[in-house]
């Protein structure tokens, strides 16, 4: 990834965007942010061919309409999509949750803290280690 | 059940045995039985399903195919009704295979008399019953776990959410207002932050809470010894801190992730609840018949004896949230562990003595194969 590509975030939760909107700023990301709010807006965004893929994906799990482990799922079905890495940024530490995510091969999952500079320094982690990785 | 007539099928293909059968049951006194009779295989599983039969009498030979087969055919189709299996001939290997297929007795033919076809009949209807109630509540009692366990989930994520966002605001009204805040404006926010990160640490303490006994169950041949090294370990003490294992241990056959939890509880209890400057914790365990006692001894402040049972609760601490970061859930783990392999915990203590937690584990009687050498 480089520091123009496009990243997709995946939150239903305002707040949250604010959060990675801001660890963004603070990192000094210059990436272009895509936001949308549930999995079925995401589809459709990733879906329209005029658009340019993102080079990342980060996903909430819990979303209305469709969640992020069905969002998951049809990404990695599709074989226009499915070479994109996801990463999950949930609240979620449930076992079956974790298990899910990475039986559908996503590339980290993070779970939110509820602490905002610890945020901000996962959030540069995933981001450092993405601008590192080679990309498709 | 007076008055009420009971419905039976018979399935036999000798018209004879129709006719003992019928007066048979004529003569009971208990009970009005109304007894049908088909003669072949195909007849009887065209009427099998019909709900008005209480009961089912098959006969162990139908021509080419067996009151076995039979059997078979018709619980596999759904018939919740129970099934007697009638045979000329005893024969205790029909017998255990009819049993083994869901027959509820098996009876011969030239044993049988009034009494004793109809209370097998009337048993068979009663067990069955009492069968489906207990299926019921089984159900019942899944759908009730699997409502205990989504709601530990939901609260994990439902509260869990908006109060992150509390946190976050509140962080953000610090650092972006910093400047147009007075001291009782910031100390104000400060706690609002210190608050909801306590309600964070509650709610995470449930969901622990709740974890135990939802996941991995599987258990295997565990030496105290090491598990209490990685424990101490993963507490990272200070260095003043001394922890020693007085006696030898004995091996256990539980779940790794449930010991280490129980000692990693015991042992950051008796540090963080220390006063003094070089805290003491001793590990031993000894006999104690059918069971081993563990016990974990610190040279901390005690317990008053009034507090012993209400330590044990959750959320429940003896000092105020704000001087400490105990959420009061880790003893309650413990105890839900212990008492989850059939042992017992209390806490022995006299204020200023120090404090001894003792549990106790029953001895492994049986060790699976799988795990000996």
């Amino acid at each position: 990834m480089k520091p123009a590509d496009l990243i997709l975030l995946v939150d239903d939760d305002l707040v949250d965007v604010m959060t990675v909107k801001r660890a963004f700023r603070e990192l000094n990301g210059t990436n272009p942010l895509h936001i949308t709010g549930n999995g079925e807006e995401a589809l459709s965004f990733l879906n329209n061919t005029n658009q340019t893929l993102p080079k990342l994906i980060l996903v909430d799990l819990n979303m209305p309409r469709m969640n992020g482990i069905e969002l998951i799922q049809y990404i990695k079905n599709d074989q226009r999509l499915c070479s994109i890495p996801i990463v999950v940024l949930t609240t979620s530490q449930e076992p079956q949750d974790i298990r899910k995510s990475y039986n559908l091969s996503v590339a980290g999952y993070i779970v939110k803290s509820i602490k905002f500079t610890d945020f901000v320094s996962a959030l540069k982690t995933v981001y450092e280690y993405w601008l590192l990785c080679e990309y498709i | 059940m007076e008055g009420s007539i009971y419905h039976i099928l018979l399935v036999d293909d000798d018209e004879d045995d129709y006719i003992v059968t019928r007066d048979l049951l004529k003569d009971a006194e208990r009970t009005n039985f109304q007894l049908d009779w088909v003669n072949t295989y195909e007849l009887a599983l065209a009427t099998s399903l019909n709900p008005k039969y209480a009961a089912y009498l098959f006969d162990y030979r139908l021509g080419r195919n067996s009151g076995l087969e039979l059997l078979q055919e018709v619980i596999q189709r759904g018939c919740q009704k129970p099934i007697i299996l009638l045979t000329g001939l005893g024969d205790d290997e029909i017998d255990r295979q009819a049993m083994k297929m869901g027959a509820e007795d098996y009876l011969i033919k030239c044993q049988i008399d009034t009494h004793l076809l109809e209370r097998s009949i009337l048993h068979a209807i009663e067990r069955k019953q009492a069968k489906e109630k207990q299926a019921e509540l089984f159900e019942e009692l899944k759908t009730v776990n699997q409502e205990l366990t989504n709601f530990a989930y939901i609260v994990s994520h439902d509260l869990k959410a908006p109060l992150r966002g509390i946190a976050s605001l509140t962080d953000w009204l610090i650092s972006d207002y910093t400047d147009s805040l007075d001291e009782s404006g910031k100390q104000m926010l400060n706690l609002l932050g210190q608050r909801t990160r306590r309600m964070s640490d509650l709610i995470n303490g449930i969901l622990e809470y709740s974890r135990v006994g939802r996941f991995n169950q599987n258990s295997i041949m565990l030496d105290p010894q090491q598990i209490i090294a990685i424990s101490v370990k993963s507490l990272d003490l200070t260095t003043s801190t001394c922890v020693t294992i007085e006696t030898d241990l004995p091996k256990l056959f539980a779940n790794r992730t449930k010991i280490e939890q129980v000692f990693q509880n015991l042992i950051s209890n008796a540090v963080s609840h220390n006063d003094k400057t070089e805290p003491k914790i001793r590990i031993g365990c000894i006999d104690a018949g059918k069971s081993w006692q563990f016990y974990v001894a610190d040279n901390g402040p005690g317990i008053e004896s009034r507090y012993f049972e209400k330590i044990f609760q959750i959320f429940q601490t003896l000092v105020a949230p704000d001087s400490s970061n105990s959420t009061g859930i880790g003893l309650a783990i413990v105890k839900k562990i212990i008492e989850s392999y059939n042992g017992k915990i209390w806490v022995e203590s006299e204020i200023g003595q120090g404090a001894t937690f003792c549990f106790t584990l029953p001895k492994i009687e049986v060790i699976p194969e799988e795990f000996i050498g």
